[in-house]
């Protein structure tokens, strides 16, 4: 179908939604939809600033499946109850940018700015983040089975009863991050640091552990039945062994 | 610039089929549902996802704003 004719047809049916109304602004508003659709441009700034929209205000709670902004700078912007499935944000700018509650399966964010964001109760299921800032980000009661964290940035993030069950979460930089009642299970966090880490309540049942530094964190109170340590920085002789006794696999 | 309105109510609100007015008999006057879920499809097959999107904010945007200056007029 030609952009002419999906322009009438859109207005047609816009027309009859709001056959009611008596508004100047209708005639505008069609405008606005006319100039977005012929424009040259897929950019989403451009098109947002074509249409007298505000980059930072006007996208909470709307769909936004797929739509593509990599690299773009949408710092503080407000994506709360969006739903951004699939949508790719490579290295964009989203320092403390609002996810609340947002649906970003399977959406493309590695090495995305994301520090003091807010992500708490989004579903970033099977997301790309590796590489991606999450310094004081909060990320709380967040599902996030299956995501790539690897060589991801989360230092002071806090991650508090959250899903991660089958992360990858290589090399992820977690130190002094809230991780308590969080569920790790089956996730590999080979050669992560979780310096001073809080871990109350955490669940790493059938975990990959090689190499995580765990230095002034402490393991009291967290599950590892099944998990595999080796080579282990900041796990005493004395806590080995009563992680041993609680489960967890040393394989050195 | 048009601002869409961040209330609760509008943020929970579904982009189709979501204006509702009671008529005089106590029914509602929803708008053919199959009207909005064409404009739904229309949007989507036909445009990029960035258009689709910029454009379904265009409309609830101008929606919200409709309902506000509509509720200043009559209070």
């Amino acid at each position: 179908m030609s952009d002419d004719r999906v322009i009438r047809r859109l207005i047609e049916l816009l027309q009859r939604r709001f056959s009611n109304e008596d508004f100047q602004s209708k005639e505008k508003l069609f405008e606005l939809i006319e100039q977005v659709i012929l424009a040259e441009t897929d950019d989403f700034l451009e098109l947002t600033r074509i249409a007298g929209l505000s980059p930072l205000e006007s996208y909470g709670g709307q769909n936004l499946i797929g739509v593509s902004f990599d690299r773009k700078d949408l710092a503080r912007a407000d994506f709360s109850n969006s739903l951004l499935i699939r949508a790719s944000l490579i290295e964009a700018e989203l320092s403390s940018a609002n996810f609340s509650n947002a649906d970003l399966t399977h959406a493309f964010l590695a090495r995305a700015k994301l520090t003091s964001a807010n992500l708490v109760g989004a579903n970033l299921t099977s997301v790309d983040l590796s590489g991606a800032d999450l310094t004081n980000a909060s990320l709380n009661n967040a599902i996030l089975k299956m995501v790539d964290l690897s060589d991801a940035h989360c230092r002071c993030a806090s991650i508090r009863f959250s899903d991660l069950t089958g992360a990858a979460l290589h090399r992820v930089r977690l130190e002094e991050a809230n991780l308590s009642s969080s569920n790790f299970r089956r996730a590999n966090l080979s050669r992560a640091n979780l310096q001073g880490a809080n871990l109350f309540g955490a669940d790493f049942t059938g975990a990959t552990l090689y190499r995580v530094n765990f230095h002034d964190a402490s393991l009291d109170g967290a599950t590892v039945e099944g998990a595999h340590f080796s080579d282990n920085p900041g796990v005493s002789r004395e806590m080995r062994r009563e992680l041993i006794r609680r489960g967890a696999v040393f394989e050195d | 610039m048009l601002h869409a309105d961040r209330s609760e109510k509008n943020l929970r609100e579904p982009f189709c089929g979501s204006h509702e007015k009671p008529s005089s008999f106590g029914f509602s006057n929803k708008p053919a549902l199959n009207e909005a879920s064409e404009l739904e499809t229309l949007l989507s097959q036909t445009l990029s996802p960035n258009k689709r999107a910029v454009v379904q904010a265009l409309i609830h945007a101008w929606e919200s704003n409709r309902h506000r200056v509509h509720l200043e007029h009559t209070s």
